[in-house]
């Protein structure tokens, strides 16, 4: 049990009562070591943002407990952000694209004024949004506006974060140099990432470990180390042998899980 | 021509030409009442009562009264209406004691606000404050509740206590709704401070009217009614820019 930091102790969610109620996480547990890069997929629907709202302290636990450090998550831990997977909902329209970065910088209280204004325009630099610092969100693309969302938390630098589906709105392109730069802070910072992707090869490239989770009952369907060596690159990394085997396991380990789910729904 | 039906031009036009229609039922005799003065001299007496500055103390009065039972309905307005959306238990505290006042039309006060209050300024200022107040606690209300919980989770992931979320998120959230209740209660204000003003006092606009209406001097009467439609549409003016500048997103 080296360094686990975080610790999800069987922890159980349903939605509705009555006839409508309807489990989506059941007594799944998991540790997650400091300073790993973990990626989570799963079906759409399955609870993984659930999930993470859950660790984030966004939402109760019916059962089961969430531990950060040593201490039981029972509201929003300090050094933990959350990335809303909707993005466009979580920003403000009232502010400019720069307001907006500014916000959970001014909001952690560790930085002075002057260092919350450069870093703010460098991580604005970064996610490549330096021409629109002064637009408001509606004169936005939802790619851009995604941007926006994702260079607010990474401003921040939390000790742990939490991305649900980050990329989802942007090009493949803006997506290649977004994946760099989020893998360039973890390595810089040392933070504890868990990321939400539906796309294999992001999350293969990105992680050093993997977990599938499936639609309740048995939630969690497989649990994969990653060993590859970081830095990865964007070229050579995907061609690795090692790259292709795991990609391989996992599709074969997402439709088995399919599958099962399936058929114990059926049973059920 | 065409174009002339599809701007502002036309509207205007309308109000020449009623005018006019006012003029004329007045000089062909086609109504003849000394309460139905012709509109060139209701026009005469407005520029002399400007000119003379009688007006401008008279809507002075007005206004100031106005506004101080805008403000505190303002102020207090937006703090409950804050208070009872996010805080569940505001909402249960207040909520019926909200419902049971609210469809009291607030000229029923009246008697009674006269005899805590007596005739003077406070009296006014309270019944003003009293109709003002519940357009700005409702729409702030209801703006508060529509806020989208995404937003308050993002306060909350980033680290903001609870008041820091209700200003700096759902307060900006309910800007707008917000401003829907302050219009609201700027014509209402209008309408109160001239009642009050009819009821008892010795000067503002209401009291001017109804006074020249005693003393048989007509024109002044109309010049008054006027007056308040030129304020009424002006405050609304200022307020749409204001409003524009404040939620420009
Ligand atoms: N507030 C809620 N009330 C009722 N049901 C909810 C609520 N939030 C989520 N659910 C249900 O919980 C389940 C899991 O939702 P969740 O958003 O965690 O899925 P997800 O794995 O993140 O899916 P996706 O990949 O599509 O984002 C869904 O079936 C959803 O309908
Ligand atoms: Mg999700």
């Amino acid at each position: 049990m080296a360094d686990n930091y975080i610790q999800v102790n069987s922890v159980s969610k349903h939605f509705g009562v009555g006839e409508a109620r309807k489990m989506i996480l059941n007594k799944i547990s998991f540790p997650i070591e400091k300073g790993s890069f973990v990626s989570i997929i799963g079906p759409s629907g399955c609870g993984k943002s659930t999930m993470l709202q859950i660790i984030a302290g966004l939402q109760e636990a019916a059962e089961g407990e969430v531990i950060l450090g040593n201490k039981k998550v029972d509201a929003p831990p300090f050094d933990m952000v959350y990335l809303f997977q909707q993005y466009n909902k979580s920003i403000f329209p009232w502010k400019t694209v720069k307001e907006n970065v500014k916000f959970g910088m001014e909001s952690r209280k560790k930085w002075s004024k002057s260092e919350i204004e450069q870093r703010s325009n460098e991580m604005i630099e970064l996610v490549g949004l330096y021409d629109c610092r002064d637009y408001y969100t509606h004169q936005l693309s939802g790619g851009m506006q995604q941007r926006v969302a994702i260079a607010r938390a990474l401003a921040c630098e939390p000790d742990v974060l939490l991305m649900d589906e980050p990329f989802s709105a942007v090009d493949a392109m803006t997506r290649g140099s977004l994946q760099d730069l989020v893998l360039d802070l973890w390595t810089k910072l040392g933070l504890t990432i868990l990321f939400v992707t539906h796309d294999i090869d992001e999350a293969v490239y990105l992680s050093s470990r993997v977990i599938v989770l499936n639609r309740a009952p048995r939630n969690l369907a497989a649990d994969v180390s990653i060993d590859l060596p970081y830095p990865r690159e964007r070229l050579t990394t995907p061609e690795m042998p090692n790259f292709l085997k795991y990609r391989h396991q996992l599709y074969e380990e997402i439709f088995d899980a399919e599958k099962r789910g399936n058929s114990e729904e059926i049973m059920a | 021509m065409k174009k002339l039906w599809h701007s502002r031009l036309s509207g205007v036009l309308l109000i020449v030409f009623l005018l006019l229609l006012w003029e004329w039922t007045v000089t062909f005799g086609i109504v003849q009442s000394p309460s139905f003065p012709s509109i060139s001299s209701v026009f005469k007496s407005w520029g002399t009562l400007i000119v003379s500055g009688e007006l401008f103390q008279q809507l002075g009065s007005s206004l100031y009264r106005m506004f101080m039972g805008y403000f505190i309905a303002a102020v207090l307005g937006v703090f409950f209406g804050l208070l009872m959306g996010y805080y569940r238990f505001f909402y249960f505290l207040l909520e019926p004691l909200v419902e049971i006042f609210r469809p009291i039309p607030t000229p029923a006060y009246i008697p009674i606000a006269i005899l805590f209050l007596g005739l003077e300024n406070e009296m006014k200022v309270f019944l003003i404050a009293t109709a003002t107040f519940f357009p700005i606690l409702l729409n702030t209300f209801s703006g508060v509740r529509q806020v989208d919980q995404v937003q308050i989770d993002t306060g909350r992931t980033f680290g903001l206590t609870s008041g820091e979320i209700v200003r700096k998120i759902i307060l900006p959230c309910a800007i707008p709704h917000i401003f829907t209740g302050l219009r609201i209660s700027l014509g209402i204000g209008l309408i109160m401070v001239v009642i009050s003003e009819m009821v008892a006092a010795n000067n503002g606009i209401g009291y001017f009217i109804l006074q020249a209406q005693r003393t048989f001097e007509v024109s002044n009467m109309y010049a008054g009614i006027f007056t308040l439609g030129a304020i009424g549409y002006l405050l609304n003016v200022i307020f749409v820019r204001l409003e524009r500048k404040i939620v420009h997103w």
